[in-house]
């Protein structure tokens, strides 16, 4: 036995073993780094886009082609699957993917209210023309001028509270029981 | 006084940004390998449970991508209940079907085809049609499994990524010929912008990439719930996504309801429910005369 051992043959097997044991483990090693930054390169992209889909939901009063909220909503939702259905769970912790999990629950819940915020948005905007004949069609009417005023005045406190300079909910309502009556 | 100047402030808002129609790209990525395969899968009426109906039965690429019906006919002359939308540039849109319920094309593709009133076909049954015909050989030199339910709707959505249709004389206007299109027709695009129009149909489908109220402001009397179909909150009820306007002169009849033949009612009608604004003879025949200029060109691929 002790002279199999000895023999050249079997110590070029015992060194191919070993180198090749340690190739596999390197390639491992090297196959965990790439993936890692590809999950943090994906963690990060979905941070940016909710960076930007957060910043949409403030520009209230803006017109937004929502061709680039659709880009990057769908690419929100292609990162965070393609995350989800790697081996992010085995290769670093079950944490991780319950977190992303959880991220991607509420990412739904987020879309749901962009989806709203499109549409009232887009309906807000058209608004502004519909304010504007109706402020013509009273001015040319044959109301008296205070209710003409209280009229002016009340469209000019709704266009106030659109462009986010003063959102006067009170006298708004105030206004309108005013012209109800 | 202030009210004005907070109106043309908005007004000015709108007008910047109402160049945010941008021109169909002439060329998108796609598989040609799949595409083809989706080509052939799109035209075969194997695809129905009586061999009697195929995708563009109600696609009909050469009259803008649906079949100028109210309501498609499915098998055994089965009439459904949805204006069929067009498949020409679907690729475009944020969510497919009227009511949103598909999220891409492959999604939608499953659909219609075990719709009962539709294609009726059941995909297990299918699948072995498929696999006993020609097919097999053509799925298995593309997909490694072969055919499955997810790869033959990955095929179709494939080739209807194909069925874009580019240079249409307002995107040549866009790109910067000045003569692309008419006087009257620049006049239609602008009260397109003013009347408020754009709000809604904006981006490379111009519309397609929202939800919308039908009716907005006068009741429409919908028969259809729209979106509340799908999420059965009170909310989306007669939410619809916004339809594309491309091609818009060659899918009549208009509305999830097919209820107008004649585009310019169908622009009377949004500008009045929807916007809350009449419009006159001539500013609807400026309208319609732009949106005419919306018909691009389409390639199928050989």
């Amino acid at each position: 036995m002790k002279k199999l051992f000895k023999t050249f043959e079997m110590k070029l097997v015992l060194f191919t073993f070993f180198i090749g044991s340690l190739f596999i483990y390197l390639y491992h090693i090297e196959n965990s780094i790439k993936n890692y930054s590809l999950y943090k390169k994906g963690i990060n992209d979905l941070k940016f886009i909710n960076l930007y889909l957060d910043n949409f939901l403030e520009k209230q009063d803006k017109f937004v082609n929502f061709d680039e909220i659709v880009k990057n909503t769908k690419e929100f939702n292609r990162i965070i699957d393609d995350i989800l259905s790697s081996e992010i769970k085995t290769e670093f912790s079950h944490i991780v993917y319950i977190e992303l999990a959880e991220a991607h629950g509420l990412f739904s819940e987020k879309l749901e209210y962009i989806e709203r915020y499109k549409s009232l948005q887009a309906s807000n905007l058209s608004s502004i023309y519909f304010i504007y004949d109706l402020n013509q069609y009273f001015n040319k009417s044959k109301l008296s001028n205070e209710d003409k005023v209280l009229i002016n005045q009340t469209l000019f406190i709704l266009m106030q509270s659109f462009i986010n300079i003063n959102d006067n909910k009170k006298l708004l309502a105030k206004n309108l029981e005013g012209i109800h009556k | 006084m202030f009210l004005k100047k907070i109106f043309l402030f908005n007004f000015f808002t709108l007008t910047l940004f109402a160049s945010s129609i941008e021109p169909i790209p002439v060329n998108l990525e796609y598989n040609y390998d799949k595409a083809i395969l989706g080509k052939k899968l799109f035209f075969d009426k194997r695809l129905s449970k009586d061999n009697s109906i195929s995708c563009a039965s109600c696609h009909d690429l050469t009259k803008g991508g649906d079949d100028g019906l109210k309501f498609s006919v499915g098998i055994d002359g089965k009439l459904g209940d949805i204006n069929a939308p067009t498949v020409l540039n679907s690729v475009f849109n944020f969510r497919q079907f009227w009511d949103g319920r598909a999220k891409d094309l492959a999604e939608q593709a499953k659909g219609p085809i075990e719709n009962p009133i539709e294609m009726g076909h059941d995909f297990s049954k299918l699948l072995k049609v498929l696999k006993a015909s020609s097919y097999e050989k053509s799925f298995k030199a593309i997909y490694e499994d072969g055919i499955t339910k997810e790869n033959l709707v990955d095929a179709i959505a494939e080739f209807e990524k194909t069925l874009i249709t580019p240079n249409s004389a307002f995107d040549k206007y866009l790109r910067g010929d000045e003569n692309a299109i008419s006087t009257f027709e620049k006049e239609g695009f602008e009260l397109f912008k003013n009347k408020g129009c754009i709000s809604c149909h904006n981006g490379v489908n111009i519309g397609g990439n929202l939800y919308s109220k039908f009716g907005m402001l006068i009741d429409v009397d919908s028969k259809n719930l729209g979106k509340y179909n799908v999420t059965k909150n009170e909310l989306d009820k007669y939410y619809f996504k916004v339809p594309t306007l491309r091609n818009i002169s060659l899918t009549a009849p208009y509305f999830h309801d097919g209820r107008y033949n004649d585009l310019k009612e169908a622009v009377k009608t949004m500008a009045l429910v929807q916007l809350g604004r009449p419009v006159t003879d001539l500013e609807i025949e400026k309208i319609v005369a732009f949106l005419k200029t919306l018909n691009g060109e389409l390639k199928i691929i050989e």
